[in-house]
Order: C-alpha cells, then sequence, then structure tokens
C-alpha cells in the first residue's frame, strides 16, 4: 500500500509466558474504516491497545503517519481512543470531559471552547453540556466518548467495541451514525468488535483475528465469498462442508468425488489443487436451493429429508439430512413465494447448488 | 505494562515500604535477635544463647492451673499463654456468635438507613479502645454503676464483688471491645451473595432453613473467618483490658510482656516469650485454616 | 412483615444498646452532680468540665495527642497514596508479599510492636523516648489502614479513566492531578481522619514509647487509678468519644459520596 497511514511490522506482544499477539503485519490506509474482527481473547484489543500507546510490543515496528511509535507514549500519538466503557470522567461535566484533551494542544480558551461546542453539536449533545456522567444514558456517553476523542482531532480514531454496551435497536441506530460521521470527519477509524455483523456492516476491511494472529484481511465481501481458512468461513456467517477428495481441476473449478453425494463442484479461488487433496466443499446455507423435485443426475445435487424448520418471518431456516454427512446440511431460503415448498420434518427433498457458489476450503 | 512501569511502580512504593521497614521489619529483627540474649543484673549479655528459650522448656515442680499439671520450672508464661488463648478463643467464639445474627439482619433486612446502620457499628471500633474497656469498669466496678443502681433499688445490701477483676469479666470486655469490628466482614460476605443464588435454591426445593445451612452459611464463610481471626489473634496479646477490668486473676500473658520489660527488667526473656506467643498464634492459625480447608474455600468462593 | 423479621429487628437494638450502653454512661456520670460513677444521679452540673480545663498537665496530655494525631495522619496518608497508586496500578514485583508485609500491623497483637520498637529505639538507635518516637509507632499503625482505605477507593473506579486521560494527551503528573487525585479525594480525606483518630486513640504503644510527655490516652491510664481524678477523666473521655463519632460519621459520609463503592460496609 502507498503511503498508509498505519503500519504495523512483525508485531508480538507477551504477557509474562501468554502470548498475546505473534507477528502482526500489515497496513491501513488513510480514511479507512477498519475493523479487528475475533472473539475475545483474540488479541484485537491488545493490538488496539497498541495503537494506541496504552501497551508496548514485546517485538516490532509500528509506524503512524510515516513516524516510527517507539518509545512515543499515549499522550504524544495522533490517536484517540473510545474506550470499551467509554471512560467518561465522573467528577467532570459533559463540557468538561470533551474539553479535556484540548488543553495540551496549544489553543486559545475561546478556539477551545468554540471547537468543544462544535464537537457537542457533531455528536448531538446539544443541551446536555452541563450534566455530569451519571446522568447520560448508555448512548449519550458513547456520544461523549466520541466527541471527546475527535475534538482532538487524531489522524486516527481507536474504538474498543464502543457498541457492546448499548441494546439491539440503539446499536442499530449508532452503526448508522458511526458510517456516517467517518465519512463527515474522513479520519482512520480503527474499529474492535467481536460481532461479525457488525463488522460486515461498518467497515471497508476487516482483520479477522484468532490466538494472535491474523487470518485473513479483506472487504466483507471477499471475507465471506473468499474466506481463506475454515476459520475465517465458520467465523463470518454460517458455512456447510462437504469432506471430498479432489478427482481433478477443470479451469477455475475444482471437481471432487468419493464423496457420499456423487461429484461436486466449486472454486479454486486461486487455491492450487493436486488429485488427491483432502479438501472441504464449501457452501453457504442462503446458496442452496431447496425443491421437493426428485433427485436429478450431475454434480451439486444431494438427496436429503428435512430434519427441523425454523420459520424466522422474512425467511426460513432449513436443517437438512443427508444420507452420509453426520451434520445436517443449513439452507436459508427467503420467504419470497410460499408455493411448493416442503414444510414439514420428514420431507424428502432435493438440494443443489451452482458450482460458482461452492470454493474449496483446505481440511 | 513495561518494565519502565514497574520501576515507576517500585520508587511509588518505596517511601511506604521502608518506613514499614524501619518501624515493622527492624522491630521484629530486633525482637528475635534480644530474645538470644540474656539480662543479668542491668546488663545485657550479648553472647548468642538459647538460655531464654530453654528456661521456658525446663521441667521443674510446676503448678496445677484449673485441673492442669503445668510440670514448668518457671511455669508462669505457660500458665499465661493457655489462659490467654483460652480466654480469647471463648471471646471470639462470643463476638462471633453474637455478631453474626446482626450481620445477618444488616445484609438481609435492613433495606432503608443501611449507611446508618453501618455508621452506628463503625463509630465504637473507632472510639477509644481504652475508654470502651474504662467504661466496663464503670459499669461493673464494686462502686460501678450496676453495684449502686441495684442498692439503689434495694435489690441488694451490699455490693456485688465478683463482677469485676475476674477472667469473665476480661472476657465481656473483649467480647464487647471487638464485636463491632466483627460484623462488618461477616456481613461483607454475606451481601456479597448473589440473590438469584437464593431463589434459585428455593426453585430446587431448599426450605429456608435448609436454603440457610446450604448456600448462605457455606457462602459466607470467608468474611465469618476473617472475623474470627481479626479477633483472636490480637486479643491473646491484649495488654489494656486485664490490667483494668482483670485483677490480679485476670492477667494474660501481654501483662507479662509489660512487665518483664518495664518493670522486672528482663527484656531478653520478654523478647523470647514475645516470639514464643507469635508463633504459637501463627502456628494455632495456620492450623486451623489448614483444619477447615481454607485454600480450598477461597479458591471456590473467591 | 413476618415474625422472623421482628425477631432480628429486637435482637439487632439490643445489639446496639450493649454496643453503646457502657460508653454512654460516660457521659452520663460526667454531668452528674457527684464524685463517683454510682447510681442515684445527683443532679446536673458541668463542674466536672471546669476541672477538667484548669486541669493543665490534662490540657497538656490533649495537646500532645492533638498534635502527633495530625502529623501522623498527613505523614501516613502522604506514604500510602503513592504506594496504594503502586499497588492498584503498577506491576510490581512481589507487590503481593509487599502487601501482606505492609498488612502485619493489623494482626500481630500490638504488645509485640510496642515492645519491638521499644528495644530498636532504646538498644539499638540509643534515643531518648519521645513523642517523636509515639509518632514513629503510630505511623507503622496507621500506614496500613490508609492503604486499605485508597487501595479500595482505587480499585473502585475504572482504570481505562487514567488511560483516557493518557490517551489525550495528559502526561502521568497531569493525569494524577486531573483524573486520579480528584477521584481519590474521598478516600484520601476519610483516610486523613481515620489515621488522625487511631493516632489519638491508640494507648498500647504509646503506653511503652512514651517519654516525659504522655499523650491523652497514656494521661487517662494513670489517672484510672486515682478515684479523686475520676469525675473530670469522665469529662474528657465524653468529650474524646464525642469528638471520634463526630470525625467517623464525617469519614464515613465523604467515603460514600462520589462514586458508590462497590463493596459495602469494608473499611
Amino acid at each position: 500500500m502507498d503511503d498508509p497511514i498505519i503500519r504495523l511490522q512483525g508485531i508480538a506482544k507477551q504477557f509474562g509466558t501468554f502470548v498475546a499477539l505473534r507477528d502482526i503485519s500489515f497496513d491501513i490506509g488513510r480514511g479507512e474504516f477498519f475493523s479487528l474482527l475475533g472473539a475475545s481473547g483474540c488479541g484485537k484489543t491488545t493490538l488496539l491497545r497498541i495503537l494506541a500507546g496504552i501497551e508496548q510490543p514485546s517485538k516490532g515496528d509500528l509506524t503512524i503517519d510515516g513516524k516510527s511509535m517507539a518509545g512515543v507514549p499515549a499522550n504524544r500519538r495522533p490517536t484517540n481512543m473510545v474506550f470499551q466503557s467509554y471512560a467518561i470522567f465522573p467528577h467532570l461535566t459533559v463540557r468538561e470531559n470533551i474539553g479535556y484533551g484540548l488543553v495540551y494542544q496549544n489553543l486559545s480558551k475561546a478556539e477551545a471552547a468554540a471547537r468543544t461546542e462544535e464537537a457537542i453539536e457533531l455528536v448531538k449533545l446539544t443541551g446536555l453540556s452541563d450534566r455530569s456522567a451519571h446522568q447520560l444514558s448508555g448512548g449519550q456517553r458513547q456520544r461523549v466518548a466520541l466527541a471527546r476523542a475527535l475534538v482532538c482531532r487524531p489522524k486516527v480514531l481507536l474504538l474498543d467495541e464502543p457498541l457492546s454496551a448499548l441494546d439491539k435497536k440503539l446499536r442499530e441506530e449508532m452503526q448508522q451514525e458511526l458510517r456516517s460521521l467517518q465519512r463527515t470527519v474522513g479520519i482512520t477509524f480503527v474499529f474492535v468488535t467481536h460481532d461479525q455483523e457488525e463488522a460486515l456492516t461498518l467497515s471497508d476491511r476487516i482483520a479477522v483475528m484468532s490466538g494472535g494472529k491474523v487470518l485473513q484481511i479483506d472487504t466483507p465481501q471477499g471475507l465471506y465469498e473468499r474466506p481463506n481458512c475454515l476459520e475465517v468461513a465458520g467465523f463470518v456467517g454460517t458455512m456447510n462442508l462437504f469432506p471430498a477428495t479432489v478427482s481433478g481441476a477443470d479451469g477455475s473449478c475444482a471437481v471432487a468425488n468419493g464423496t457420499s453425494i456423487g461429484e461436486l463442484r466449486g472454486r479454486l479461488n486461486d487455491r492450487p489443487v493436486t488429485a488427491g487433496d483432502a479438501i472441504y466443499m464449501a457452501v453457504r446455507p442462503e446458496k442452496i436451493a431447496i425443491d421437493a423435485a426428485p433427485h436429478k443426475a450431475g454434480p451439486n445435487c444431494a438427496a436429503g429429508r428435512i430434519a427441523s424448520v425454523s420459520y424466522l418471518g422474512d425467511r426460513s431456516h432449513y436443517l437438512v439430512d443427508v444420507a452420509g454427512l453426520e451434520e445436517p446440511v443449513a439452507v436459508y431460503r427467503t420467504n419470497l413465494a410460499r408455493q411448493g415448498l416442503p414444510e414439514t420434518a420428514g420431507t424428502e427433498v432435493t438440494l443443489s447448488w451452482d458450482e460458482t457458489s461452492a470454493m474449496v476450503l483446505p481440511r | 505494562m513495561s518494565a519502565g512501569s514497574a520501576r515507576t511502580g517500585l520508587s511509588l512504593l518505596s517511601p511506604a515500604f521502608l518506613v514499614m521497614a524501619a518501624t515493622l521489619l527492624a522491630p521484629v529483627v530486633a525482637l528475635v535477635v534480644m530474645s538470644f540474649w540474656t539480662q543479668s543484673g542491668f546488663e545485657i549479655d550479648r553472647t548468642f544463647t538459647l538460655d531464654n528459650y530453654a528456661r521456658l522448656g525446663e521441667p521443674g515442680e510446676g503448678v496445677v492451673w484449673y485441673g492442669i499439671r503445668f510440670p514448668f520450672a518457671y511455669p508462669v508464661p505457660a500458665v499465661l499463654m493457655v489462659k490467654s488463648l483460652a480466654m480469647s478463643l471463648m471471646a471470639t467464639i462470643c463476638v462471633i456468635g453474637v455478631a453474626w445474627p446482626m450481620a445477618y439482619f444488616l445484609a438481609f433486612r435492613v433495606t432503608r438507613y443501611k449507611a446508618m446502620w453501618i455508621i452506628l457499628l463503625t463509630i465504637p471500633f473507632w472510639t477509644s479502645y481504652l475508654l470502651r474497656v474504662f467504661s466496663w469498669k464503670i459499669v461493673l466496678g464494686f462502686n460501678g454503676a450496676i453495684n449502686s443502681g441495684l442498692q439503689w433499688l434495694g435489690l441488694i445490701r451490699e455490693p456485688l464483688e465478683f463482677l469485676l477483676y475476674n477472667p469473665i469479666a476480661v472476657m465481656i470486655t473483649l467480647a464487647h471491645s471487638w464485636i463491632a469490628f466483627s460484623v462488618l466482614p461477616i456481613y461483607v460476605s454475606l451481601e456479597k451473595i448473589d440473590r438469584s443464588l437464593l431463589e434459585a435454591a428455593s426453585d430446587l426445593g431448599d426450605s429456608k432453613w435448609a436454603r440457610f445451612r446450604r448456600i448462605t452459611l457455606p457462602l459466607s464463610m470467608p468474611g465469618t473467618i476473617a472475623a474470627t481471626l481479626l479477633i483472636f489473634i490480637p486479643t491473646v496479646g491484649d495488654y489494656v483490658t486485664p490490667t483494668l477490668v482483670g485483677g490480679p486473676g485476670g492477667t494474660m500473658v501481654g501483662s507479662l510482656v509489660q512487665q518483664l520489660f518495664l518493670k522486672q527488667n528482663d527484656a531478653p526473656m520478654g523478647a523470647a516469650i514475645s516470639i514464643v506467643m507469635m508463633l504459637i498464634i501463627a502456628a494455632l492459625v495456620g492450623l486451623f485454616l489448614w483444619a477447615i480447608g481454607y485454600g480450598r474455600m477461597r479458591k471456590r468462593i473467591g | 412483615m413476618t415474625k422472623r423479621f421482628d425477631l432480628l429487628f429486637v435482637y439487632a437494638v439490643f445489639f446496639v444498646l450493649f454496643l453503646y450502653g457502657p460508653m454512654l454512661l460516660m457521659p452520663l456520670f460526667s454531668l452528674n452532680d457527684g464524685n463517683f460513677a454510682t447510681f442515684p444521679l445527683k443532679g446536673f452540673t458541668l463542674r466536672h468540665y471546669g476541672e477538667m480545663a484548669a486541669n493543665t498537665s490534662m490540657m497538656t496530655a490533649l495537646k500532645n495527642s492533638l498534635i502527633v494525631g495530625i502529623c501522623v495522619s498527613i505523614t501516613s496518608t502522604a506514604l500510602a497514596l503513592p504506594a496504594a497508586l503502586a499497588l492498584t496500578r503498577y506491576r510490581v514485583p512481589g507487590g503481593g508479599a509487599i502487601l501482606s508485609f505492609m498488612m502485619l500491623p493489623l494482626v500481630v497483637p500490638s504488645i509485640v510492636l510496642a515492645v519491638g520498637l521499644l528495644v530498636v529505639i532504646l538498644r539499638i538507635l540509643g534515643l531518648p523516648l519521645s513523642l517523636w518516637t509515639v509518632a514513629a509507632g503510630h505511623l507503622m499503625l496507621c500506614i496500613p489502614f490508609g492503604m486499605t482505605v485508597l487501595m479500595s477507593r482505587l480499585e473502585g473506579f475504572d482504570k481505562s479513566l487514567e488511560e483516557a486521560s493518557r490517551d489525550l494527551g495528559a502526561g502521568g503528573w497531569s493525569t494524577f492531578r486531573r483524573v486520579t487525585l480528584p477521584l481519590a479525594a474521598p478516600g484520601v480525606i476519610s483516610s486523613l481522619l481515620l489515621c488522625f483518630i487511631i493516632s489519638f486513640d491508640e494507648f498500647v504503644i504509646s503506653f511503652f514509647l512514651t517519654g516525659t510527655d504522655s499523650t491523652l490516652p497514656v494521661f487517662l491510664f494513670s489517672q484510672l487509678r486515682f478515684p479523686n481524678k475520676l469525675p473530670g477523666t469522665l469529662a474528657l473521655g465524653s468529650l474524646i468519644l464525642v469528638g471520634s463519632a463526630v470525625l467517623v460519621i464525617l469519614a464515613e459520609i465523604v467515603r460514600k459520596r462520589g462514586v458508590a463503592s462497590d463493596n459495602p460496609g469494608d473499611l
């Protein structure tokens, strides 16, 4: 990447004998909304705290805006953070909280006051500026935390699971607001979350982390459509896995046999395979068609029996038992037209999918 | 955190630590050293010797105290030690028994004015120990409140002499002095119990009593044990209470140490007795914690 | 309300009566026009308080205790605050062991501490006993209490507040001044008050370490043997009880204010 805002090279972090991060290297571009996604304990928050300067890496180099951050303490970095707990100073008012960092920016009193008011307006807290922290709701606290960080005009805004404490409806509202806020201020956001849906909705790019390592960095679409390993495939959305053995390749398409359901074909995604490789053919549940018609001959086709149906309003989720497979196959179907859909457990059905909808994952 | 922050932490900690080392560690070390010296007349003989300890264990004719035989040549320390342990043990048991229902009341029954109740129980702990003990002297004394009150009411003619200057008076006074202190740790451990645990126990079929026995009591143990130790340990060496209300029959080992240091001028023996007292207390506490499986309990209840 | 509630409530009332009863006799008899603490009461008088004020050696002892108490409370809080910060905010190697060591005065009988200090002061340092030696002993007793109060206060608020302050541009000292100290203030004030009370009321260590200038409890102890000094002693005792109670209530109120503590009732 040319001229990235953040460059991580070989970052590692150890707490005693516990390895929190190992050999992390990637770039984050200017103006990107970049998410670190992973289950708790995967190292994402540690990485964010290293960016902020609250933790020091045990190894590796961190460059922000072209300057090495080695030995630069948190208070001298061009980053600001929104804490998971929001960390609103309980002894200060909303206005004092938001103006907290401006003291260190060599501004005149009038300038500082004007910037504080501007920030209060930006996060829609006008009228609440003399309240103290315990008089605020969760959503309002979050806005104070955002304003307090943004008012310092950081080059990078770091957000540590800022939405996890909010209820679902408020969380969805705040997601929209965060996204539009990021477009308004135009600075880089680095966003930590364990919620894959949130990451997919908000981000330009996502780094999926596990066990202190980055598994894959890609756009939301890229992660969903072309996961590079089982873990990513399982973490972002649901994936049906059919164990198979490669029998050959046909252009960008792998052909696999030796399964209980006949021939399977799927995209290689530039992953070279040779005949005899043990793989999974992976298919997303919404890409599988389910119907009552009898089994056709040909690849990517399986006969099964419905094990359960969950009706979710806009769509239905099926679990279908297929002979020879240990796990039932998950199938999502939007409830557009309902005629001809088998609805009861025990119904014999046929599953089929396109070869471009399936992909090869290493076993 | 980096190595630098460990350095900052140490430099912040060191002033207080150095003061404590000078005023706590040095005295304890000095006491240990002194216990290996001997007193000869007005001089202290600084040759290392185990004489003081040997004298404490030296067999002899001994005395019989409450049917227990102490076969030592110098039996006073042993007698007083056993007596002190017995008296503080009794006082501790009384205190815990009396304080527990109060802590329970505070944790489970008081809903309004909780802070007021807590302050009410805290005040006596912080007001002069000496004055609290002294007030018992006023209550129990020969010319005290009980005697003069009963005489005034015509219930007795002569003052009751058995009230003051005996082990019972010492125990009552000790119990009174420490009782407020013991309510708080028990209360804290009761207050911490998640109320839904009690609901769950009821839901699973426990009666109120069974629930108390199976949930409340075990979960309160860390606080109850802390309270027990916080009372037992300091009372064994108490000096004020036996001196003021104990009389000749109520003296404890602390009084002996005081006499050896300030009156009989045998500081090395006093030091040896102090050390032995601390070792015995530590051993008893360790034995007690081991016997009830305190380590495992801490791990489970936290 | 159930019957069980009533029983426990009655118990609690008796408990409080038992707790306060003996102590309240002191102010009662101090206002009684008689020379002994006996019933029946003879009539109201303030003369014992007059006698107390006229007793110069008692007033000197009071002054000594106030001076020692104030110096000890300020010094021990000033030492305990950085130590509490170190143990709650920094990874200090061996911190747990150091803390246990510093908490020892809470569980070691004070007579042992007193004679130990006596040995160090007289035999090793060869210093004369004075108010300074009393203050040194009190310092040892107060630091653990100050640290307990301050550590529970510092643990009571989110560490990310200080991280947020650093992140917003404040350096170490600035963060301490703008965030840590204001949030710890109730703990600092209650530590000052409690350390003062401990020092002011302490008897055993003072008794061993006091020189020619005695502190008030030591003076009182010497008076308790003389029945004719009783009324003045009762008056002073009553004043001390009331004064201590006021300070405790103040300390508790200060501590409860601001951010509510997570651990109710701890010291």
